[in-house]
Protein backbone atom coordinates (compact mmCIF):
# COMPACT_ATOMS: atom_id res chain seq x y z
CA UNK A 1 0.00 0.00 0.00
CA UNK A 2 1.42 3.41 -1.21
CA UNK A 3 2.41 5.99 1.60
CA UNK A 4 0.05 8.72 -0.29
CA UNK A 5 -2.94 8.24 -1.53
CA UNK A 6 -6.74 9.78 -1.63
CA UNK A 7 -8.88 8.21 0.55
CA UNK A 8 -12.75 7.66 -0.55
CA UNK A 9 -14.31 5.40 2.06
CA UNK A 10 -17.81 5.11 0.71
CA UNK A 11 -19.28 4.47 4.19
CA UNK A 12 -21.80 2.39 5.86
CA UNK A 13 -25.13 0.52 4.56
CA UNK A 14 -28.15 2.71 2.66
CA UNK A 15 -31.02 1.88 0.40
CA UNK A 16 -29.28 3.23 -2.11
CA UNK A 17 -25.76 1.83 -1.89
CA UNK A 18 -24.81 -1.96 -3.15
CA UNK A 19 -21.39 -2.23 -2.08
CA UNK A 20 -19.16 0.17 0.42
CA UNK A 21 -16.39 1.29 -1.79
CA UNK A 22 -12.85 2.30 -0.45
CA UNK A 23 -10.81 4.30 -3.15
CA UNK A 24 -7.54 5.46 -2.98
CA UNK A 25 -6.10 7.76 -5.57
CA UNK A 26 -2.54 8.65 -5.56
CA UNK A 27 -2.50 12.55 -6.84
CA UNK A 28 0.35 14.55 -8.54
CA UNK A 29 -1.22 18.06 -8.58
CA UNK A 30 -4.48 17.54 -10.24
CA UNK A 31 -3.82 14.32 -11.79
CA UNK A 32 -4.69 10.83 -10.72
CA UNK A 33 -1.77 8.70 -11.12
CA UNK A 34 -2.67 5.02 -8.93
CA UNK A 35 -6.09 4.44 -7.64
CA UNK A 36 -6.64 1.39 -5.19
CA UNK A 37 -10.19 0.14 -4.14
CA UNK A 38 -11.04 -2.21 -1.54
CA UNK A 39 -14.85 -3.61 -0.79
CA UNK A 40 -16.10 -5.33 2.23
CA UNK A 41 -16.75 -2.79 4.57
CA UNK A 42 -20.07 -3.86 5.41
CA UNK A 43 -20.06 -7.47 4.56
CA UNK A 44 -24.04 -8.89 6.03
CA UNK A 45 -23.20 -12.50 5.46
CA UNK A 46 -26.12 -12.91 3.21
CA UNK A 47 -24.63 -16.34 1.85
CA UNK A 48 -23.84 -17.36 5.10
CA UNK A 49 -27.80 -16.38 6.06
CA UNK A 50 -28.93 -18.11 3.02
CA UNK A 51 -27.71 -21.66 3.79
CA UNK A 52 -29.96 -21.07 7.02
CA UNK A 53 -33.35 -20.18 5.80
CA UNK A 54 -35.76 -22.31 3.44
CA UNK A 55 -36.10 -22.14 0.04
CA UNK A 56 -38.79 -19.59 0.39
CA UNK A 57 -37.25 -17.71 2.75
CA UNK A 58 -34.52 -16.59 0.42
CA UNK A 59 -36.22 -14.92 -1.94
CA UNK A 60 -37.22 -12.42 0.50
CA UNK A 61 -33.59 -12.71 1.98
CA UNK A 62 -31.79 -11.38 -1.32
CA UNK A 63 -34.54 -9.05 -2.24
CA UNK A 64 -32.71 -7.04 0.63
CA UNK A 65 -29.38 -7.15 -1.11
CA UNK A 66 -29.82 -4.16 -3.09
CA UNK A 67 -32.53 -1.09 -2.46
CA UNK A 68 -32.49 -0.07 -5.91
CA UNK A 69 -32.29 -3.06 -8.31
CA UNK A 70 -34.30 -4.98 -5.16
CA UNK A 71 -36.16 -7.17 -8.21
CA UNK A 72 -33.20 -8.60 -9.98
CA UNK A 73 -31.71 -10.77 -7.40
CA UNK A 74 -35.01 -12.62 -6.35
CA UNK A 75 -35.31 -13.46 -10.37
CA UNK A 76 -32.01 -14.70 -9.98
CA UNK A 77 -32.29 -16.60 -7.44
CA UNK A 78 -35.49 -17.99 -8.33
CA UNK A 79 -34.32 -18.63 -11.84
CA UNK A 80 -31.57 -20.66 -10.43
CA UNK A 81 -33.45 -22.69 -7.86
CA UNK A 82 -36.64 -23.37 -11.02
CA UNK A 83 -33.38 -24.50 -12.84
CA UNK A 84 -32.57 -27.25 -9.79
CA UNK A 85 -36.34 -28.46 -10.23
CA UNK A 86 -36.57 -28.15 -14.00
CA UNK A 87 -40.12 -26.01 -13.31
CA UNK A 88 -40.97 -24.12 -16.00
CA UNK A 89 -43.05 -20.93 -14.98
CA UNK A 90 -46.45 -20.05 -17.03
CA UNK A 91 -45.91 -17.45 -20.23
CA UNK A 92 -48.11 -14.86 -18.35
CA UNK A 93 -45.52 -14.95 -15.10
CA UNK A 94 -42.62 -14.60 -17.17
CA UNK A 95 -44.27 -11.73 -19.36
CA UNK A 96 -44.52 -10.28 -15.88
CA UNK A 97 -41.17 -10.88 -14.98
CA UNK A 98 -40.06 -8.82 -17.64
CA UNK A 99 -42.37 -6.21 -17.80
CA UNK A 100 -40.91 -5.45 -13.40
CA UNK A 101 -37.28 -5.90 -14.59
CA UNK A 102 -37.69 -3.39 -17.27
CA UNK A 103 -39.60 -1.02 -14.55
CA UNK A 104 -36.42 -1.66 -12.69
CA UNK A 105 -34.54 -0.60 -15.16
CA UNK A 106 -36.17 2.48 -16.04
CA UNK A 107 -36.53 3.82 -12.55
CA UNK A 108 -32.66 2.67 -11.77
CA UNK A 109 -31.31 4.76 -15.08
CA UNK A 110 -33.04 7.85 -14.53
CA UNK A 111 -31.84 7.81 -10.19
CA UNK A 112 -28.32 7.31 -12.06
CA UNK A 113 -28.72 10.36 -14.21
CA UNK A 114 -29.79 12.85 -11.63
CA UNK A 115 -26.48 11.47 -9.44
CA UNK A 116 -24.76 11.83 -12.58
CA UNK A 117 -25.84 15.78 -13.15
CA UNK A 118 -25.70 16.24 -9.34
CA UNK A 119 -21.89 15.36 -9.56
CA UNK A 120 -21.07 17.46 -12.27
CA UNK A 121 -23.14 20.74 -10.39
CA UNK A 122 -26.38 19.78 -12.94
CA UNK A 123 -28.72 19.78 -10.24
CA UNK A 124 -31.80 20.57 -12.63
CA UNK A 125 -30.91 17.62 -14.34
CA UNK A 126 -31.84 15.77 -10.99
CA UNK A 127 -34.62 17.40 -10.01
CA UNK A 128 -36.22 16.64 -13.64
CA UNK A 129 -35.15 12.95 -13.82
CA UNK A 130 -36.07 12.02 -10.42
CA UNK A 131 -39.72 13.45 -10.56
CA UNK A 132 -40.14 11.53 -13.92
CA UNK A 133 -38.62 8.53 -11.46
CA UNK A 134 -41.69 8.91 -9.10
CA UNK A 135 -44.07 7.62 -11.93
CA UNK A 136 -42.46 4.63 -12.06
CA UNK A 137 -42.65 3.96 -8.61
CA UNK A 138 -46.32 4.74 -8.68
CA UNK A 139 -46.71 1.96 -11.47
CA UNK A 140 -44.93 0.09 -9.09
CA UNK A 141 -46.84 1.06 -5.77
CA UNK A 142 -49.66 0.20 -8.08
CA UNK A 143 -48.64 -3.11 -9.35
CA UNK A 144 -47.10 -4.66 -6.18
CA UNK A 145 -48.19 -2.25 -3.16
CA UNK A 146 -44.58 -1.48 -2.87
CA UNK A 147 -42.17 0.97 -4.38
CA UNK A 148 -39.26 -0.46 -3.45
CA UNK A 149 -38.62 -3.80 -2.48
CA UNK A 150 -41.67 -5.44 -4.81
CA UNK A 151 -41.79 -8.39 -3.33
CA UNK A 152 -42.80 -10.18 -7.14
CA UNK A 153 -40.81 -13.10 -7.50
CA UNK A 154 -41.71 -16.70 -6.55
CA UNK A 155 -40.28 -20.30 -7.17
CA UNK A 156 -42.49 -21.27 -10.01
CA UNK A 157 -43.96 -17.40 -11.18
CA UNK A 158 -45.05 -14.44 -9.40
CA UNK A 159 -46.49 -13.63 -6.74
CA UNK A 160 -49.04 -10.70 -7.77
CA UNK A 161 -50.74 -10.47 -11.25
CA UNK A 162 -51.23 -7.39 -13.43
CA UNK A 163 -54.28 -6.90 -13.54
CA UNK A 164 -56.55 -5.11 -16.71
CA UNK A 165 -56.71 -2.15 -14.79
CA UNK A 166 -52.98 -1.90 -14.82
CA UNK A 167 -52.68 -1.63 -18.49
CA UNK A 168 -53.67 2.09 -19.00
CA UNK A 169 -51.57 3.42 -16.16
CA UNK A 170 -48.47 1.56 -17.07
CA UNK A 171 -49.20 2.84 -21.19
CA UNK A 172 -49.60 6.07 -19.96
CA UNK A 173 -46.58 6.37 -17.58
CA UNK A 174 -44.93 4.36 -20.29
CA UNK A 175 -45.20 7.34 -22.74
CA UNK A 176 -44.32 9.91 -20.02
CA UNK A 177 -41.14 8.33 -19.57
CA UNK A 178 -40.71 8.16 -22.97
CA UNK A 179 -41.21 11.86 -23.03
CA UNK A 180 -39.24 13.22 -20.05
CA UNK A 181 -36.36 10.95 -21.37
CA UNK A 182 -35.80 12.21 -24.97
CA UNK A 183 -36.18 16.09 -23.78
CA UNK A 184 -34.12 15.31 -21.09
CA UNK A 185 -31.58 13.32 -22.95
CA UNK A 186 -31.91 16.28 -25.69
CA UNK A 187 -31.17 19.05 -22.84
CA UNK A 188 -27.60 16.99 -21.44
CA UNK A 189 -26.13 16.10 -24.64
CA UNK A 190 -26.60 19.39 -26.71
CA UNK A 191 -25.53 21.14 -23.83
CA UNK A 192 -21.53 21.82 -24.55
CA UNK A 193 -20.89 22.81 -20.60
CA UNK A 194 -22.10 18.84 -19.55
CA UNK A 195 -21.11 17.71 -23.07
CA UNK A 196 -17.08 18.82 -22.12
CA UNK A 197 -17.39 17.21 -18.79
CA UNK A 198 -18.35 13.67 -20.42
CA UNK A 199 -16.77 13.50 -23.08
CA UNK A 200 -13.28 11.66 -23.66
CA UNK A 201 -12.89 11.54 -19.64
CA UNK A 202 -12.48 8.02 -17.98
CA UNK A 203 -12.33 6.08 -20.96
CA UNK A 204 -12.67 1.97 -20.57
CA UNK A 205 -10.78 0.76 -23.69
CA UNK A 206 -12.30 -2.21 -25.31
CA UNK A 207 -9.58 -4.93 -24.45
CA UNK A 208 -9.66 -3.35 -20.84
CA UNK A 209 -13.03 -3.79 -20.30
CA UNK A 210 -12.98 -7.46 -21.80
CA UNK A 211 -9.96 -8.71 -19.49
CA UNK A 212 -11.74 -6.84 -16.19
CA UNK A 213 -14.69 -9.30 -17.35
CA UNK A 214 -17.31 -5.66 -17.04
CA UNK A 215 -20.76 -6.47 -17.57
CA UNK A 216 -24.23 -4.33 -18.15
CA UNK A 217 -24.11 -0.95 -20.01
CA UNK A 218 -20.39 -0.44 -18.64
CA UNK A 219 -18.76 -3.19 -20.80
CA UNK A 220 -21.79 -2.17 -23.95
CA UNK A 221 -20.29 1.32 -23.57
CA UNK A 222 -16.60 0.14 -24.49
CA UNK A 223 -18.08 -1.39 -27.56
CA UNK A 224 -18.83 -4.85 -25.43
CA UNK A 225 -22.16 -6.57 -27.01
CA UNK A 226 -23.36 -8.26 -24.32
CA UNK A 227 -26.75 -8.14 -22.76
CA UNK A 228 -27.75 -11.12 -20.89
CA UNK A 229 -31.47 -10.66 -22.11
CA UNK A 230 -30.37 -11.31 -25.80
CA UNK A 231 -27.78 -13.95 -24.77
CA UNK A 232 -29.23 -15.71 -22.46
CA UNK A 233 -32.80 -14.89 -22.82
CA UNK A 234 -34.57 -15.85 -19.65
CA UNK A 235 -38.79 -14.39 -18.26
CA UNK A 236 -40.18 -12.86 -21.45
CA UNK A 237 -37.17 -11.79 -23.76
CA UNK A 238 -37.04 -14.20 -26.38
CA UNK A 239 -41.08 -13.26 -27.25
CA UNK A 240 -40.31 -9.21 -27.11
CA UNK A 241 -38.50 -7.65 -29.83
CA UNK A 242 -35.85 -4.63 -28.70
CA UNK A 243 -32.36 -3.46 -29.27
CA UNK A 244 -28.70 -3.55 -27.46
CA UNK A 245 -27.41 -0.17 -27.50
CA UNK A 246 -23.89 -0.40 -27.89
CA UNK A 247 -21.08 2.57 -28.01
CA UNK A 248 -17.45 2.12 -29.08
CA UNK A 249 -16.20 5.13 -27.10
CA UNK A 250 -15.81 4.00 -23.49
CA UNK A 251 -16.27 7.43 -21.65
CA UNK A 252 -18.54 8.40 -19.31
CA UNK A 253 -20.53 9.91 -22.74
CA UNK A 254 -20.99 6.69 -23.82
CA UNK A 255 -22.15 5.18 -21.00
CA UNK A 256 -24.61 8.10 -20.34
CA UNK A 257 -25.90 7.65 -24.19
CA UNK A 258 -25.91 3.37 -23.74
CA UNK A 259 -28.22 4.65 -20.57
CA UNK A 260 -30.63 6.69 -22.17
CA UNK A 261 -31.25 5.08 -24.79
CA UNK A 262 -31.65 1.51 -22.85
CA UNK A 263 -34.44 3.41 -21.16
CA UNK A 264 -36.68 4.18 -24.39
CA UNK A 265 -35.93 0.74 -25.08
CA UNK A 266 -37.23 -0.50 -21.94
CA UNK A 267 -40.61 1.58 -22.16
CA UNK A 268 -40.92 -0.10 -25.52
CA UNK A 269 -40.71 -3.64 -23.92
CA UNK A 270 -42.81 -2.60 -21.07
CA UNK A 271 -45.11 -0.86 -24.14
CA UNK A 272 -44.91 -5.05 -25.77
CA UNK A 273 -45.18 -6.93 -22.70
CA UNK A 274 -48.15 -5.76 -21.93
CA UNK A 275 -50.09 -6.17 -25.08
CA UNK A 276 -48.77 -9.70 -25.90
CA UNK A 277 -49.25 -10.96 -22.14
CA UNK A 278 -51.56 -13.62 -22.50
CA UNK A 279 -54.03 -14.95 -19.73
CA UNK A 280 -53.72 -17.72 -17.38
CA UNK A 281 -51.82 -18.94 -14.22
CA UNK A 282 -49.15 -16.82 -12.50
CA UNK A 283 -47.42 -20.06 -10.25
CA UNK A 284 -46.86 -23.45 -10.22
CA UNK A 285 -46.64 -25.16 -7.63
CA UNK A 286 -43.95 -27.50 -6.34
CA UNK A 287 -44.09 -30.10 -3.85
CA UNK A 288 -40.39 -30.87 -2.46
CA UNK A 289 -36.63 -29.64 -3.76
CA UNK A 290 -34.74 -32.43 -5.31
CA UNK A 291 -30.97 -32.67 -5.26
CA UNK A 292 -28.98 -30.70 -7.87
CA UNK A 293 -27.69 -27.29 -8.64
CA UNK A 294 -28.07 -24.38 -10.64
CA UNK A 295 -27.72 -20.91 -12.08
CA UNK A 296 -29.80 -18.63 -12.73
CA UNK A 297 -28.94 -14.79 -14.28
CA UNK A 298 -30.71 -11.33 -15.44
CA UNK A 299 -29.43 -8.02 -16.77
CA UNK A 300 -29.49 -5.71 -13.97
CA UNK A 301 -29.78 -2.17 -14.75
CA UNK A 302 -25.80 -2.53 -13.76
CA UNK A 303 -25.18 -5.51 -15.87
CA UNK A 304 -25.05 -9.41 -15.50
CA UNK A 305 -26.48 -10.76 -11.88
CA UNK A 306 -25.41 -14.02 -11.50
CA UNK A 307 -26.66 -16.93 -8.27
CA UNK A 308 -25.71 -20.30 -8.06
CA UNK A 309 -27.52 -22.76 -5.93
CA UNK A 310 -26.87 -26.06 -4.86
CA UNK A 311 -29.26 -28.25 -2.86
CA UNK A 312 -28.85 -31.64 -1.48
CA UNK A 313 -32.18 -32.32 -1.55
CA UNK A 314 -32.89 -30.96 2.10
CA UNK A 315 -35.36 -27.70 2.99
CA UNK A 316 -32.12 -25.65 2.92
CA UNK A 317 -29.60 -24.64 0.27
CA UNK A 318 -26.65 -26.13 0.46
CA UNK A 319 -24.63 -23.44 -0.85
CA UNK A 320 -25.99 -19.98 -2.66
CA UNK A 321 -23.17 -17.83 -4.35
CA UNK A 322 -24.45 -14.24 -5.42
CA UNK A 323 -22.30 -11.95 -7.50
CA UNK A 324 -23.85 -8.53 -8.34
CA UNK A 325 -22.68 -7.05 -11.55
CA UNK A 326 -20.81 -3.98 -9.68
CA UNK A 327 -18.68 -6.89 -8.49
CA UNK A 328 -17.34 -6.89 -11.67
CA UNK A 329 -17.17 -3.33 -12.74
CA UNK A 330 -16.14 -1.85 -9.48
CA UNK A 331 -11.82 -2.76 -10.27
CA UNK A 332 -12.16 -1.67 -13.37
CA UNK A 333 -12.18 2.02 -12.22
CA UNK A 334 -8.89 1.58 -11.98
CA UNK A 335 -7.88 2.16 -15.73
CA UNK A 336 -11.08 4.65 -16.08
CA UNK A 337 -9.06 6.80 -13.06
CA UNK A 338 -5.61 7.14 -14.21
CA UNK A 339 -5.03 9.94 -16.30
CA UNK A 340 -8.03 12.38 -15.71
CA UNK A 341 -8.17 15.01 -12.95
CA UNK A 342 -9.21 15.03 -9.28
CA UNK A 343 -12.47 16.90 -10.29
CA UNK A 344 -13.11 14.01 -12.58
CA UNK A 345 -13.24 11.12 -10.28
CA UNK A 346 -16.40 11.98 -9.19
CA UNK A 347 -18.28 11.68 -12.28
CA UNK A 348 -15.85 8.59 -13.29
CA UNK A 349 -16.57 6.59 -10.55
CA UNK A 350 -20.44 7.24 -10.74
CA UNK A 351 -20.01 6.28 -14.64
CA UNK A 352 -20.32 2.54 -13.53
CA UNK A 353 -23.87 3.24 -11.38
CA UNK A 354 -22.05 1.82 -7.94
CA UNK A 355 -24.35 3.20 -5.57
CA UNK A 356 -22.46 6.15 -4.31
CA UNK A 357 -24.96 8.05 -1.83
CA UNK A 358 -23.04 7.09 1.24
CA UNK A 359 -19.82 8.54 0.16
CA UNK A 360 -18.44 10.65 3.01
CA UNK A 361 -14.61 11.33 3.45
CA UNK A 362 -11.55 11.37 1.40
CA UNK A 363 -8.21 12.41 2.07
CA UNK A 364 -5.95 13.61 -0.60
CA UNK A 365 -1.85 13.45 -0.81
CA UNK A 366 -0.17 16.01 -2.81
CA UNK A 367 3.41 13.94 -3.66
CA UNK A 368 5.27 16.94 -4.95
CA UNK A 369 4.17 18.73 -1.84
CA UNK A 370 3.51 16.23 0.54
CA UNK A 371 0.65 17.61 2.05
CA UNK A 372 -2.11 15.14 3.23
CA UNK A 373 -6.04 17.14 3.22
CA UNK A 374 -9.01 14.96 4.27
CA UNK A 375 -11.97 16.12 1.48
CA UNK A 376 -15.32 15.27 2.04
CA UNK A 377 -17.45 14.00 -0.17
CA UNK A 378 -19.26 17.26 -0.67
CA UNK A 379 -16.08 19.13 -1.29
CA UNK A 380 -14.91 16.53 -3.81
CA UNK A 381 -18.15 17.17 -5.36
CA UNK A 382 -17.55 21.26 -5.08
CA UNK A 383 -14.26 20.68 -7.36
CA UNK A 384 -15.98 18.72 -9.82
CA UNK A 385 -18.84 21.73 -9.72
CA UNK A 386 -15.92 23.99 -9.78
CA UNK A 387 -14.50 22.32 -13.14
CA UNK A 388 -17.62 22.68 -14.81
CA UNK A 389 -18.07 26.41 -13.68
CA UNK A 390 -14.50 27.30 -15.28
CA UNK A 391 -15.89 25.64 -18.86
CA UNK B 1 -28.83 -18.35 -28.04
CA UNK B 2 -28.06 -21.87 -28.78
CA UNK B 3 -30.16 -24.64 -28.84
CA UNK B 4 -29.41 -27.87 -26.96
CA UNK B 5 -28.01 -29.92 -30.01
CA UNK B 6 -25.16 -26.49 -30.65
CA UNK B 7 -24.73 -26.61 -27.09
CA UNK B 8 -24.66 -30.29 -27.09
CA UNK B 9 -21.89 -30.13 -29.72
CA UNK B 10 -20.08 -27.59 -28.31
CA UNK B 11 -19.20 -30.00 -25.26
CA UNK B 12 -18.24 -33.08 -27.15
CA UNK B 13 -15.91 -30.92 -28.77
CA UNK B 14 -14.26 -29.22 -25.86
CA UNK B 15 -14.38 -32.75 -24.24
CA UNK B 16 -12.33 -34.09 -26.95
CA UNK B 17 -9.84 -30.97 -27.29
CA UNK B 18 -9.43 -32.15 -23.62
CA UNK B 19 -9.42 -35.73 -23.57
CA UNK B 20 -8.33 -37.05 -20.24
CA UNK B 21 -8.05 -33.74 -19.04
CA UNK B 22 -12.23 -32.71 -18.62
CA UNK B 23 -13.27 -35.80 -16.74
CA UNK B 24 -17.02 -35.87 -17.71
CA UNK B 25 -19.74 -33.21 -18.69
CA UNK B 26 -23.82 -33.20 -18.46
CA UNK B 27 -26.38 -30.28 -19.66
CA UNK B 28 -28.79 -28.41 -17.25
CA UNK B 29 -31.80 -26.51 -18.82
CA UNK B 30 -31.44 -22.93 -17.74
CA UNK B 31 -34.73 -21.20 -18.92
CA UNK B 32 -33.98 -20.86 -22.36
CA UNK B 33 -30.59 -21.25 -21.98
CA UNK B 34 -28.13 -24.07 -21.82
CA UNK B 35 -25.68 -24.56 -19.22
CA UNK B 36 -22.87 -26.93 -19.42
CA UNK B 37 -20.88 -28.72 -16.46
CA UNK B 38 -17.54 -30.03 -17.24
CA UNK B 39 -16.23 -31.84 -14.30
CA UNK B 40 -12.01 -30.73 -15.15
CA UNK B 41 -8.61 -32.20 -14.07
CA UNK B 42 -7.13 -30.05 -11.36
CA UNK B 43 -4.06 -29.54 -13.33
CA UNK B 44 -5.47 -28.57 -16.76
CA UNK B 45 -8.14 -25.72 -15.59
CA UNK B 46 -5.70 -22.75 -16.13
CA UNK B 47 -5.34 -24.15 -19.57
CA UNK B 48 -9.22 -24.95 -20.33
CA UNK B 49 -10.14 -21.89 -18.99
CA UNK B 50 -7.90 -20.02 -21.12
CA UNK B 51 -8.97 -21.54 -23.97
CA UNK B 52 -12.81 -20.38 -22.84
CA UNK B 53 -11.13 -16.67 -22.56
CA UNK B 54 -8.96 -15.95 -25.26
CA UNK B 55 -10.47 -18.02 -28.02
CA UNK B 56 -14.02 -18.20 -27.64
CA UNK B 57 -14.15 -14.58 -25.91
CA UNK B 58 -15.21 -15.93 -22.84
CA UNK B 59 -15.53 -13.75 -19.91
CA UNK B 60 -15.50 -15.07 -15.74
CA UNK B 61 -18.78 -14.80 -14.33
CA UNK B 62 -17.34 -15.66 -11.12
CA UNK B 63 -16.34 -18.55 -9.40
CA UNK B 64 -18.22 -20.41 -6.71
CA UNK B 65 -16.32 -22.40 -3.89
CA UNK B 66 -18.58 -25.44 -2.31
CA UNK B 67 -17.86 -27.14 0.59
CA UNK B 68 -18.82 -30.88 0.64
CA UNK B 69 -18.05 -33.16 3.33
CA UNK B 70 -14.71 -34.66 2.16
CA UNK B 71 -13.51 -32.04 -0.61
CA UNK B 72 -13.46 -28.53 -1.48
CA UNK B 73 -15.38 -27.61 -4.88
CA UNK B 74 -14.65 -24.87 -6.87
CA UNK B 75 -17.06 -24.06 -9.93
CA UNK B 76 -15.56 -21.44 -12.62
CA UNK B 77 -18.49 -19.86 -14.26
CA UNK B 78 -18.02 -18.71 -17.94
CA UNK B 79 -20.59 -16.56 -19.86
CA UNK B 80 -19.45 -17.04 -23.54
CA UNK B 81 -22.01 -14.33 -24.69
CA UNK B 82 -21.26 -14.67 -28.36
CA UNK B 83 -22.75 -18.56 -28.97
CA UNK B 84 -24.86 -17.88 -26.10
CA UNK B 85 -23.50 -20.78 -24.04
CA UNK B 86 -22.81 -20.89 -19.98
CA UNK B 87 -19.87 -23.29 -19.29
CA UNK B 88 -18.87 -24.55 -15.83
CA UNK B 89 -15.98 -26.13 -14.92
CA UNK B 90 -15.52 -28.00 -11.57
CA UNK B 91 -12.09 -28.88 -9.53
CA UNK B 92 -12.07 -30.77 -6.59
CA UNK B 93 -10.13 -29.63 -4.14
CA UNK B 94 -8.09 -31.84 -1.14
CA UNK B 95 -9.76 -30.71 2.60
CA UNK B 96 -6.44 -30.06 3.92
CA UNK B 97 -4.67 -27.01 2.62
CA UNK B 98 -6.84 -26.10 -0.24
CA UNK B 99 -4.59 -24.62 -3.15
CA UNK B 100 -5.63 -23.70 -7.04
CA UNK B 101 -3.18 -21.63 -9.35
CA UNK B 102 -4.42 -17.92 -10.07
CA UNK B 103 -6.30 -17.23 -13.06
CA UNK B 104 -5.79 -13.16 -12.09
CA UNK B 105 -2.09 -13.42 -14.11
CA UNK B 106 -4.53 -14.57 -17.30
CA UNK B 107 -7.58 -11.80 -16.75
CA UNK B 108 -7.88 -9.07 -14.22
CA UNK B 109 -11.64 -9.63 -13.62
CA UNK B 110 -10.83 -12.94 -11.45
CA UNK B 111 -8.37 -10.29 -8.99
CA UNK B 112 -11.58 -9.94 -6.55
CA UNK B 113 -13.26 -13.22 -6.73
CA UNK B 114 -10.29 -15.15 -5.85
CA UNK B 115 -9.66 -12.65 -2.65
CA UNK B 116 -12.91 -12.99 -2.01
CA UNK B 117 -12.96 -17.22 -1.67
CA UNK B 118 -9.65 -16.68 0.08
CA UNK B 119 -11.03 -14.38 3.18
CA UNK B 120 -14.05 -16.90 3.24
CA UNK B 121 -13.13 -20.37 2.52
CA UNK B 122 -9.15 -20.28 2.91
CA UNK B 123 -8.78 -21.65 -0.45
CA UNK B 124 -5.30 -20.45 -1.54
CA UNK B 125 -4.45 -19.11 -4.89
CA UNK B 126 -0.37 -19.34 -5.75
CA UNK B 127 0.29 -16.97 -8.28
CA UNK B 128 -2.15 -14.03 -7.30
CA UNK B 129 -0.60 -10.89 -8.24
CA UNK B 130 -2.34 -9.23 -4.51
CA UNK B 131 -2.70 -11.85 -2.32
CA UNK B 132 -4.20 -9.63 0.69
CA UNK B 133 -7.69 -9.44 2.19
CA UNK B 134 -10.85 -8.08 0.36
CA UNK B 135 -13.69 -9.11 2.46
CA UNK B 136 -12.21 -9.31 5.86
CA UNK B 137 -11.11 -6.73 8.52
CA UNK B 138 -7.14 -6.36 8.38
CA UNK B 139 -7.62 -7.40 12.22
CA UNK B 140 -9.45 -10.77 11.67
CA UNK B 141 -7.69 -13.62 13.03
CA UNK B 142 -5.37 -15.64 10.86
CA UNK B 143 -7.19 -19.26 10.17
CA UNK B 144 -10.50 -17.98 10.57
CA UNK B 145 -12.79 -18.56 7.52
CA UNK B 146 -16.87 -17.71 8.07
CA UNK B 147 -17.88 -19.77 5.43
CA UNK B 148 -16.31 -22.93 6.19
CA UNK B 149 -18.60 -25.65 8.01
CA UNK B 150 -16.37 -25.62 11.26
CA UNK B 151 -16.64 -22.03 11.88
CA UNK B 152 -17.75 -21.03 15.03
CA UNK B 153 -17.25 -17.59 15.27
CA UNK B 154 -14.55 -14.99 16.69
CA UNK B 155 -13.87 -15.01 20.18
Amino acid sequence: MPKEGVLIPIGPYHPAIKEPEFFKLIVEGENVVDADIRIGYNHRGIEYLAQRMTYHQVTFLVERICGICSNIHPLCYVQAVESILNLKPPERALYIRSIIEELERIHSHLLWLGVGGHVIGFDTLLMWTWKLREYVLDVFEEITGNRQSYAMMKIGGVRRDIRAEHRQKILKVMDEVERGVKQIAAMLLEDPVSRARLEGVGVLTKEEAGNYCVVGPTARASGLPIDVRKDFPHAAYSMLSFEVPVRTEGDVLAKTIVRIEEMLQSAEIVRQAVDAMPGGDIEVEFKEMVPGEGVGVAEAPRGEDFHYVVSDGTNYPKRHKVRAPTYMNLPSLKPQLIGYSLADAPIIIASIDPCLCCTDRLSVVDRREGRRKAYSWDELVYLSRRKTRRR
Amino acid sequence: MACSKDVERFAEDLAARFRGKILEWYLKPLAEASCVYFRVEKGSLKQVAEVLFKEMDGKLSTISAVEHASFFELVYHFTLSRQGILVNLKVELEKDRPEMPSLAPLMKGANYIEREIRDLFGIEFPGHPEPKRLILPDGWPEGKHPLRSDYKGVE
